[in-house]
């Protein structure tokens, strides 16, 4: 037996935009073993909710994460919504998952120019991120904001879209679409980058379901987990929804996975777009959340579930409030697929399962 | 700043933030905004940088890294604090794990407000910082000529906070 | 058509979480986490499982409430995933597990403050559990 070296992986390293640690244990070139360590990004949000009361704790949950903003203060709402019963309107239901979708194209472009910079494609990952920003443009317009924009609140979305700006936003996706139909290409086709994917990674349907995987990186290996399957909200509204599947279950099926989400989110928009009804998009909230009252929650965010938990206690502060997000489920799995892989193959495969390291250490 | 200035290489690290400010930092340097035009270059070895961008507010566990990237950079050296949460600890101030804002273990030259900042603002600041590199970069040129001119100018560092060293938390990764 | 999201929740004891997760576990069940809350002398901890089918009540909790100065059986056997949320619970909590598949002992998060989530936890800290961090 050859002898075993320790590298330390991270906290800062090139690949890496959020810090992440991880021990990789090495038989010469060959990862043994992968042993990660959190808690640099650590805040202690979940404490926070003793200071902050139902209303104002929206804005924190929005920053759980720059990335699946949206996503985050969705997921909280609709927690505290059940909690206390409230029924939010239907336009506010549709304007909700337009841009929830909306932000999984934005959520998915930044990731597919990440991985492209991860296997050394400057040029893809510039033309990714100029793409990404149309749809920064769009959050900008409606909301002011670019990246967190607090446009969801418990109750409903806190300002309505026109109708004819959703049509505006249909048009500009339309054209986006058009020239993200050619870096998808770059991607799936190119010789090098399919070089750098194909079997790099590999998790098989059975490992994917023993570490309980989540989002497109389960997905990629044929298991059908999507929270969307639900159909809450705007998402029973829908003519059809199926997931976006790959049997492969290598880095190049995480690719190929996300890259057909993005054409399946702008799908969603297009029809949501077009049948939005009329009406308010913010019912009153009153009252406080009653004492021992409890609700669990699931919102399908661009890297997966993401679960939030709420327990009352008859004040207007939660008693507990809980997320767990994509991420920290997906790291049993991230230990798997690094897993008698070569060094070199590191970075492109923790970018594959799209960490999120400050949503999963809030 | 002038034609001959340096073409400042930053080097990010992500203190305890939400991200928001990381992809904006990122998205500066992509090319709808362009930092690179002003030669900026996003570099992952502190010993290449010449501007530390930090986001995100400091805790006991990435405290001794902020130290040691800052450490390992080569005078001159200039550090901008992006975001409400590196100028002082924004939303999570009152969370048990945040000790505060970058200037709680290195001293900063530059913040940027906003939350998440704005490409704008994020490449104002490291223009700014470039102006602030130049008259570091004087001030040191000076003092080789001149020893008790240096120490006059760079006294103002003597003031970064002491931080113990912990092993184990993982030191800088270098490319 | 609209749908809701409800939440069902039920009550053990910590010496069934296993069996109770294996019993998920042979219905196909998806493991979703684990979250633990600090009560008055003790933490409760809530088990969450999610239905692959994707029904209305597709989302069940099973509440476990875990009195200061017990410990809890590990399910990462049954699990694997569960390690993230074992290794917090402790970490935050002060909630002790047994047999877990890879055990921190403490070092996941590395935190200001001992058991932060829990005061009483942190105004008596356990024993510290070896020094070296992981069992390979």
């Amino acid at each position: 037996m050859s002898k075993r070296t320790v590298i330390p992986f991270g906290p800062q390293h090139p690949v890496l935009p959020e810090p992440v640690h991880l021990d990789l244990v090495m038989e010469d070139e060959k990862v043994v073993t992968a042993i990660p360590r959190i808690g640099f990004v650590h805040r202690g949000l979940e404490k926070l909710v003793e200071k902050r009361d139902y209303t104002q704790f929206v804005y924190v949950t929005e920053r759980i994460c720059g990335i699946c903003s949206f996503g985050h203060s969705l997921g909280y709402s609709q927690c505290v919504e059940q909690l206390m019963g409230i029924e939010i309107t239907e336009r506010a239901e549709y304007l909700r998952t337009i841009f929830h979708e909306l932000s999984r194209v934005h959520s998915h472009l930044l990731w597919l120019g990440l991985a492209a910079d991860a296997f050394g494609h400057e040029a893809l990952f510039m033309h990714c991120w100029r793409l990404r920003e149309r749809v920064l443009d769009i959050f900008e317009q409606c909301t002011g904001g670019r990246v967190i924009f607090s446009a969801c609140d418990v109750g409903g979305f806190r300002q309505d879209v026109s109708d004819e700006t959703l049509a505006g936003i249909v048009i500009t996706l339309d054209k986006l679409e058009q020239e993200y139909r050619q870096i998808a290409r770059a991607f799936l086709d190119d010789s090098s980058v399919r070089n750098r994917l194909v079997g790099v990674g590999h998790l098989s349907k059975e490992q994917a379901s023993a570490n309980s995987l989540v989002g497109p990186f389960g997905r990629a290996s044929g298991l059908v987990v999507d929270e969307r399957l639900y159909g809450l909200g705007a998402y029973g509204e829908l003519a059809a929804f199926e997931p976006v599947l790959s049997e492969d279950g290598d880095c190049y099926a995480r690719c190929d996975v996300r890259i057909r989400e993005v054409y399946q989110s702008i799908a969603i928009i297009r029809e949501l777009a077009a049948k939005i009804p009329a009406g308010e998009v913010m019912v009153p909230v009153k009252g406080k959340p009653e004492a021992g009252a409890r609700a669990m929650s699931t919102v399908e965010q661009p890297r997966g579930q993401a679960f939030y938990y709420a327990v009352g206690n008859g004040t207007k502060f939660l008693e507990r409030m809980r997320v767990r997000t994509p991420t920290s489920q997906n790291l049993a799995g991230l230990v798997a697929a690094l897993e008698g892989c070569d060094f070199a193959d590191v970075p492109n495969i923790i970018l594959t399962i799209d960490p999120c390291i400050s949503c999963t250490e809030r | 700043m002038s034609y001959t200035s340096k073409s400042p290489w930053i080097i990010h690290y992500d203190g305890s933030s939400c991200n928001g400010c990381d992809i904006e930092v990122l998205a500066a340097l992509t090319p709808l905004y362009d930092a690179e035009r002003f030669g900026v270059i996003n570099t992952g070895n502190p010993k290449h940088a010449d501007i530390f961008v930090v986001t995100g507010g400091v805790n006991a566990q990435n405290a001794p890294v902020i130290k040691q990237i800052y450490d390992q950079m080569l005078e001159p050296k200039v550090v901008v604090a992006c975001g409400a949460c590196a100028c002082g600890g924004g939303v999570y101030q009152e969370c048990y794990n945040v000790m505060g804002g970058t200037d709680a273990i290195i001293p900063v030259d530059a913040y940027v407000p906003g939350c998440a900042v704005r490409p704008e603002a994020v490449m104002d600041a490291v223009v700014a910082g470039v102006q602030i590199l130049e008259e570091k970069r004087a001030a040191l040129k000076a003092g080789k000529k001149n020893r008790s001119a240096a120490d006059a100018a760079t006294g103002a560092h003597a003031s970064c906070a002491n931080v113990p060293d912990t092993p184990g938390a993982g030191g800088a990764g270098v490319e | 058509m609209r749908h809701h999201q409800t939440s069902t929740f039920t009550e053990a004891e910590a010496s069934q979480v296993v069996a109770i997760a294996s019993a998920y576990k042979e219905r196909g069940w998806e493991f979703s986490q684990i979250c633990a809350t600090t009560l008055e002398d003790s933490v409760e901890l809530l088990y969450a499982y999610c239905d692959p089918s994707y029904t209305a009540t597709g989302l069940e909790g099973v509440r476990v409430n875990v009195p200061d100065g017990t410990s809890v059986p590990s399910i990462t056997g049954v699990y694997p995933a569960a390690f993230v949320f074992e290794n917090e619970s402790h970490d935050l909590f002060g909630v002790s597990f047994e047999d877990i598949n890879i055990d921190f002992g403490g070092e996941f998060y590395t935190v200001a403050v001992a058991y932060p989530m829990n005061p009483r936890a942190a105004a008596c800290p356990a024993e510290p559990q070896g020094e070296e961090a992981c069992n390979e």
